[in-house]
């Protein structure tokens, strides 16, 4: 059984229908990620291996078993790289049969799409020396006139 | 940051006593100037030390003006040290204790929230449990055009955090009847968009931060007259550059416009909800709404909010999640023709009036 992957502390996101927002609360990263990664999340989220998303997809999904693994197996590698997931070590053994809702849709690999121009908001400001008032304070010539 | 509720460290309880016994003391020396507004529905009474604060904190506000009332739901004390002879208490923490967005390490928990902002000389605090903050800046000249805009803000933000009130970075505009929530990070076409509708007969709540109620019906209420707007697009707006405050600074700082002194009537308190707009500039000379998913508007509203509040970020993404289940996202493809957008928000309002 291999590890179990879910969302790591942190993070908060939001599913729809066909998007799940993500936000990197530490470093300050967004994503959005469409299409059947919407389910690869939502799995995620309360902690599947790798074995267990290939199923769940499978079986919402008209494509063939290995082309989702490889597709699932970029997003996770992404996922962790982005620290927005972690590997625990496999528990008990995990729910055996998938069913999927509904018929099974059209497939296209999930994207996921990064949004880094938040990041400069989580820099820290200079902090300035302090004055003879105990408080930092910028220098005259960096202060507003 | 998170805190659990109730949670109190005795060094953010002993420095805000602290920092409240100065502004006691500048009180006694200054006097009092008091001005009360209505936010979200509240009553706030902003005392300041001395009146020197006033002219550069409360015309943002001013358009939120009420009657005094004996027990207000926020008072917020704020006095300078240089017009009140009335030093503050040194920082007790040192520069290891800085965190983003000016929280200051073990000065925050469920009850204190303390921060410093360095790019403003600033100090904001609050107590949770007297519904009491507390703003003081050295000098009155150190105050920044972006405090200016938009005072108060941590003080705000945390005293609403509790409820279903939530501060946003966005703008809105509409009629009485309800209006529409614009969302998007700088350089979206945010500001040009909003600042488009003054010369309309769409109503004004807000341009940089608005606040919005999250559960119940949806409603913008104004915090803010003011807009901030890239300088490099004040000729789209020739009408409104007599109205920025700082125009011999635009060489490094946003124009930081207040619409009420031209059009006061036009500045709204706020209005129902009925869409979320995600302006994007397209080039293009018209101007169009396209049906959007929430998730886009999510994407908008969300990080630009999350990353400039302090507190607990994981909170207000939440609250902001649940608006947007709630309204429909568009997209406003932006024109050139700048006079288009007003006619096209209004046309899509009146047909869901």
């Amino acid at each position: 059984m291999g590890s179990v992957l879910k969302p790591v502390h942190g993070v908060v996101r939001e599913a729809f229908d066909d998007e799940v927002v993500i936000i990197n609360l530490d470093s300050g990263t967004y994503y959005s990620l469409n299409g059947s990664g919407v389910t690869v999340w939502t799995t995620i989220e309360d902690g599947a291996t790798l074995e267990r998303i290939v199923m769940v997809m499978a079986a919402h999904y008209h494509a063939e078993t290995a082309k989702i693994e490889a597709d699932v197996r970029q997003l996770i590698d992404r996922l962790l790289t982005e620290q927005l997931i972690c590997e625990v070590p496999a528990g008990t053994n995990e729910a055996g049969s998938v069913s999927s809702k509904g018929e099974r849709r059209q497939y296209e690999p999930p994207e996921l799409s990064v949004f880094t121009d938040m990041q400069e908001l989580l820099r820290l400001d200079p902090v300035h020396d302090v004055d003879n008032t105990g408080w930092p304070h910028r220098p005259k010539s960096d202060a507003e006139e | 940051m998170t805190f659990a509720d109730g949670e109190v460290c005795a060094p953010g309880v002993d420095f805000f006593e602290s920092a409240n016994s100065a502004y006691s003391r500048a009180f006694e020396r200054a006097g009092a100037v008091r001005r009360f507004v209505s936010v979200g529905g509240e009553v706030v009474c902003l005392e300041f030390a001395g009146g020197a604060l006033v002219p550069l904190l409360f015309p943002a506000l001013s358009h939120l003006s009420v009657a005094p009332v004996e027990a207000p739901s926020l008072t917020v004390h704020l006095f300078d040290s240089v017009s009140t002879g009335t030093p503050m208490p040194p920082a007790p923490w040192g520069r290891e204790a800085y965190r983003a967005r000016g929280e200051i390490a073990g000065f925050n928990d469920g009850r204190i929230r303390t921060v410093y902002q360095p790019g403003a000389d600033s100090l904001h605090l609050y107590d949770r449990q007297r519904r009491l903050g507390l703003y003081w800046v050295r000098d009155p000249d150190d105050v920044a055009y972006w405090e200016i805009g938009a005072p108060l803000r941590s003080v705000f933000h945390w005293w609403l955090e509790e409820g279903d009130l939530q501060f946003v970075h966005g703008g809105a505009v509409g009629y009485s009847t309800g209006g529409v929530l614009l969302a998007g990070p700088g350089g979206s076409g945010k500001s040009t968009s909003t600042l488009a509708c003054l010369d309309s007969d769409l109503l004004y709540a807000g341009d940089d931060y608005v606040i919005v109620s999250t559960t119940g019906p949806s409603r913008v209420h104004s915090i803010y007259q003011t807009a901030k707007l890239d300088p490099r697009n004040l000729n789209r707006v020739p009408h409104l550059k007599s109205l920025v405050h700082n125009p011999d600074r635009l060489d490094r700082e946003k124009a930081l416009i207040f619409p009420g002194r031209r059009y006061a009537d036009r500045v709204s308190r706020g209005f129902p909800i009925r869409a979320l707009l995600v302006p994007r500039v397209t080039g293009r000379v018209d101007t169009r709404l396209v049906p959007s998913s929430p998730g886009v508007g999510l994407s908008a509203l969300a990080p630009t909010t999350v990353f400039q509040l302090p507190g607990d970020s994981t909170r207000i993404f939440s609250k902001i999640a649940l608006l947007v289940h709630k309204v429909p996202t568009l997209v406003l493809e932006a024109g050139t023709d700048l006079a288009q957008i007003p006619t096209v928000v209004g046309r899509f309002l009146r047909e869901r009036a």
